[in-house]
């Protein structure tokens, strides 16, 4: 028997071990997704508390009491802030917290007090709780210490003077907070787990039985069914969570949830508008988990599959949960916009405090979009042959068209998220050096490994357009260049101050090491590497690889807008991202990519200039009307060059 | 006869994660009249079932088209889709849905509603005696029950053509024998049915022309005396294997 046993057993772990997906599913995913996931977190915690610690704590003083004012002054981490109206101060948060020192002070006869009056709620005002209630306690027991000396050591010693430490928040917020930090992440888990259960059924178990073929041979578009399942798993979900909602707020409110967890045993208040706020946001989660659910369901062949993606999406998806736990990351126009998370922080700061109407809009917004965005992606997978089918799957590099382009866009993102990280890294040691290695050894080597994964063979000459251009394309690029410094600067940049302004602090650093470069060695390193490295690499390979695969105009986009995230910085994106444009349009219309490398090298030349020299020395880059005028002419004669380039080429 | 099954040069390719594309099916023609059973015979994995997922429309030709009561594959799927009753060993039920459900449901989906529809249930649980278990769970049912319903499934629009993929795989004799009375009924009443399988019995008995496919590509085509004239063979399996092996070599 033990030998059958053991056969057995040997069987079983041999299938497991061929089983490629349920490995890397089952056990390295759930080994790396923890030490991800609670690293990213504790990350954010501890830059919040260290920022928070480092901050000094703004607390205002109601009443003189010169004892209570010198002993906070003298302690370097808080800030005595003058305010008229303090309980107004610390609603607003312009104040962490304040303390009331006039009662009984004056009279022999009664026991003075000091109030501490702070907001629970906010980790500022707990810091400042903290901080400040350590100094009032010294304060309180010398002041203690003098009356009783004062009255000849007769009477009670403790009863001197009282110090009373205040939360103003109510009830409801506290309990609104407390319930927060928990309720999001286990409202995205319920609806995975409930969601899941039903679109695993609605098409990996239909795969399995069959059933999927047959409803595909019914004259019925495959959009359709992709959508009808979307809205049944949409509705089951919303329903899923809204039960799952109400149950854990019966919880909070009976004072089912333990101690351990919400530090009270009672039953926490929260308030009507913050239920009624997590509510209205269940359907638009709803959409997108929903929509994720029925891709995720898709790609799988059989209901065991479905399961092993099931569980590691689930995961993923605790991470904005897990953001919402603290108060490290708020909810921003930014963060409004990122998948799970908004939604998470909307219902986190929704059962403490009202939403701004426009962020709580944004949320809707976005979470609906996510949903249609993540239903577009199901209809997709679910129009795929080996999806229907349930056999494999095209190879996910095959040398198809799709194949190519999932290999293209593999290869593009790979290189952004590589050199976003290894450059940041290498950069931030050290400036020039960094650059350096970036962009003559990350970025070609990045290139070359996105051209090795989706070149489908032919010219490598005419992929990367290194036809030598006529002298006409490369003055053309070179005008094209000149034109763009002004309204780059004085157009774009001014336009993105009205939504997105630039931090002070933004460019200080790398303006102060470029202060140790002579002019001659900035452009070298700042205008003409990145005109021959960054051109060839987006311009030449990425560019060449879209093309390939998709229309002339949305390859220039494309490559333009990675070559906008490439830059490492929000406040640069836009600019580059137009750059790209006008570069990438040049290689299309030229044939070639030297003019737009002069493009590019003309143009950073120009701005590093512009910022190093003085305006008498440049007279027609320091803007205004001659600026403007004379950036107008070159661009017109610089798309007339190229033009006429691209005329005489056909 | 018209034709109502044109098929011209259907070739499909699968990529594959060696990076060699598999020529499933390789340049095939043939055509299908009303009032015929076309017999397409071939080995598993020979190209029979991805023939029939093409003219089905439910994989898309690499290249080649075909047309199916007039309607292109390539252009007018939904039309196709209208005008074919589908069936397969893959081809499942729904477990959680009743016998009369299920009709009801694929024949709301091809068009057919009200009187009609109900007509057309009792039409087809009659023809195939399934109205005794027309609440029952699918999941309830026998196997020869299921492929009734199936059947029924399958024509409860009434289409004009019929393909089916290996139908009685799997059923006992007596399922067996009413799925091949009911294809040859379907004959009588003017249908082009396209019936693939492997079971050379049946063949004989059932087509009138065959079509003999193997490793994707159509290795001889005519009735059953023409291949046994083209192969000096009497019996089936011997035309099959002479066919088969004759091409290889």
């Amino acid at each position: 028997m033990t030998g059958i046993r053991s056969a057995l057993i040997r069987k079983e772990i041999r299938e497991i071990l061929r089983d490629r997906r349920a490995i890397v599913l089952s056990f390295l995913l759930p080994i790396f997704i923890y030490p991800v996931t609670f690293s990213f977190t504790s990350w954010l915690d501890r830059r919040d508390d260290a920022k928070t610690v480092e901050q000094s704590s703004r607390v205002a003083i109601h009443g003189e009491l010169p004892t209570v004012r010198d002993a906070l002054q003298g302690d370097q981490w808080i800030e005595v802030v003058a305010t008229g109206n303090a309980p107004a101060a610390l609603t607003d948060g312009r104040i962490d917290a304040w303390i009331d020192a006039s009662q009984g002070w004056g009279q022999a006869d009664s026991v003075p007090t000091i109030r501490l009056v702070f907001d629970a709620t906010q980790e500022p005002g707990r810091v400042a709780r903290d901080r400040v209630e350590a100094v009032l306690e010294q304060v309180r027991e010398d002041e203690s210490n003098r009356r009783y000396r004062d009255a000849g050591g007769q009477g009670a010693l403790s009863d001197r003077v009282i110090l009373a430490v205040v939360d103003v928040a109510t009830e409801a917020e506290t309990g609104g907070a407390r319930a927060g930090q928990l309720i999001p992440m286990l409202l995205i888990m319920t609806l995975f787990v409930g969601g899941g259960t039903l679109s695993t059924d609605l098409v990996a178990g239909e795969k399995e039985r069959g059933t999927l073929e047959t409803l595909y041979l019914a004259p019925v578009p495959r959009s359709h069914i992709a959508f009808s399942k979307f809205m049944v798993v949409w509705g089951a979900t919303a329903i899923t969570g809204s039960l799952n909602l109400l149950s854990m707020l019966y919880c909070y409110r009976a004072g089912l949830i333990t101690d351990s967890m919400t530090g009270n045993a009672g039953g926490l208040a929260i308030s009507g508008a913050g239920v009624a706020l997590s509510f209205v946001l269940i359907p638009p989660l709803a959409a997108l988990v929903g929509g994720v659910l029925l891709g995720v369901s898709a790609l799988a062949r059989s209901l065991r599959e479905a399961q092993l993606y099931l569980a590691p999406a689930m995961l993923l998806a605790m991470i904005p949960g897990l953001l919402a736990t603290g108060q490290h990351v708020q909810l921003t126009p930014f963060t409004a916009l990122l998948p799970l998370t908004n939604v998470a922080l909307a219902i986190r700061d929704g059962l403490l405090a009202p939403v701004p109407a426009g962020l709580f809009v944004l949320v809707c917004l976005a979470s609906i979009g996510w949903g249609l965005v993540a239903t577009r992606w199901t209809t997709g997978i679910l129009s795929r042959e080996d999806t229907i089918l349930g056999f494999d799957p095209e190879p996910f590099f095959a040398r198809s068209r799709a194949g190519r382009r999932r290999a293209a866009f593999v290869g593009m993102s790979a290189t952004v998220l590589i050199f976003f990280y290894l450059g940041a890294l290498a950069q931030a040691r050290d400036v020039i050096w960094g650059l350096v290695f970036t962009l003559w050894l990350l970025l070609p080597l990045l290139g070359a490994g996105t051209l090795r994964l989706a070149w489908s063979g032919g010219s490598l000459v005419k992929l990367l357009s290194l036809r030598r251009p006529r002298p006409g394309a490369l003055l053309g690029g070179a005008f094209l260049g000149a034109g763009l410094v002004v309204p780059i600067r004085d157009g774009v940049y001014r336009l993105q101050q009205l939504f997105l302004p630039t931090p002070v602090a933004f460019g200080e650093e790398l303006a102060g090491s470029l202060d140790e470069l002579t002019l001659g060695w900035t452009i070298l390193l700042f205008a003409v590497s990145p005109g021959i490295m960054e051109e060839m690499v987006f311009r030449g390979a990425f560019l060449g690889l879209l093309r390939r695969i998709g229309s002339t105009r949305s390859a220039v986009l494309i490559s333009s807008a990675f070559f906008g995230v490439i830059h490492l910085s929000v406040f640069r994106f836009l600019p580059t991202f137009i750059i790209g444009l006008v570069a990438g349009t040049t290689v299309v219309r030229a044939g070639a990519l030297l003019p737009a490398m002069v493009l590019h090298a003309v143009y950073n030349s120009l701005a590093i200039a512009s910022d190093r020299l003085p305006e008498s020395a440049q007279p027609l880059l320091a803007g205004g009307l001659a600026g403007w005028g004379a950036s107008l002419i070159l661009l017109a004669g610089g798309a007339m060059l190229i033009r006429r380039q691209s005329r005489g080429d056909t | 006869m018209s034709e109502l099954i044109q098929v011209d040069n259907l070739v499909k390719v699968f990529p594959t994660h060696s990076g060699t594309d598999v020529r499933a099916v390789d340049r095939v023609s043939f055509e299908c009249r009303a009032g015929e059973i076309f017999g397409l015979l071939g080995l598993n994995g020979a190209g029979k079932t991805t023939t029939l997922r093409m003219l089905s429309t439910v994989l898309s030709p690499t290249e080649g088209t075909a047309r199916v009561a007039g309607h292109d594959i390539r252009e007018s799927a939904q039309d196709v889709r209208r005008s074919i009753g589908f069936l397969s060993g893959t081809t499942g039920l729904y477990h959680r849905l009743t016998a009369e459900e299920t009709l009801r449901f694929f024949g709301e989906f091809h068009g057919v509603r009200g009187a009609e529809l109900d007509a057309r249930v009792d039409h087809v649980m009659d023809r195939f005696g399934i109205g005794e278990y027309r609440n029952q769970r699918c999941e309830k049912l026998s196997t020869g029950m299921k492929q009734k319903v199936n059947i029924g499934r399958a024509v409860v629009h009434n289409p004009p053509v019929l393909v089916l993929d290996e139908p009685t795989s799997g059923l006992d004799v007596l399922a067996a024998q009413a799925t091949v009375e009911f294809v040859e009924q379907c004959r009588e009443e003017g249908k082009c049915v396209l019936f693939s399988t492997h079971i050379m019995s049946e063949v004989e008995r059932l087509c009138d022309r065959i079509a003999i496919i193997h490793d994707g590509t159509l290795r001889a085509c005519g009735t059953l005396a023409e291949l046994r004239e083209s192969t000096g063979e009497h019996y089936l399996e011997d035309v099959f294997r002479r066919v088969v092996t004759r091409e290889a070599a």
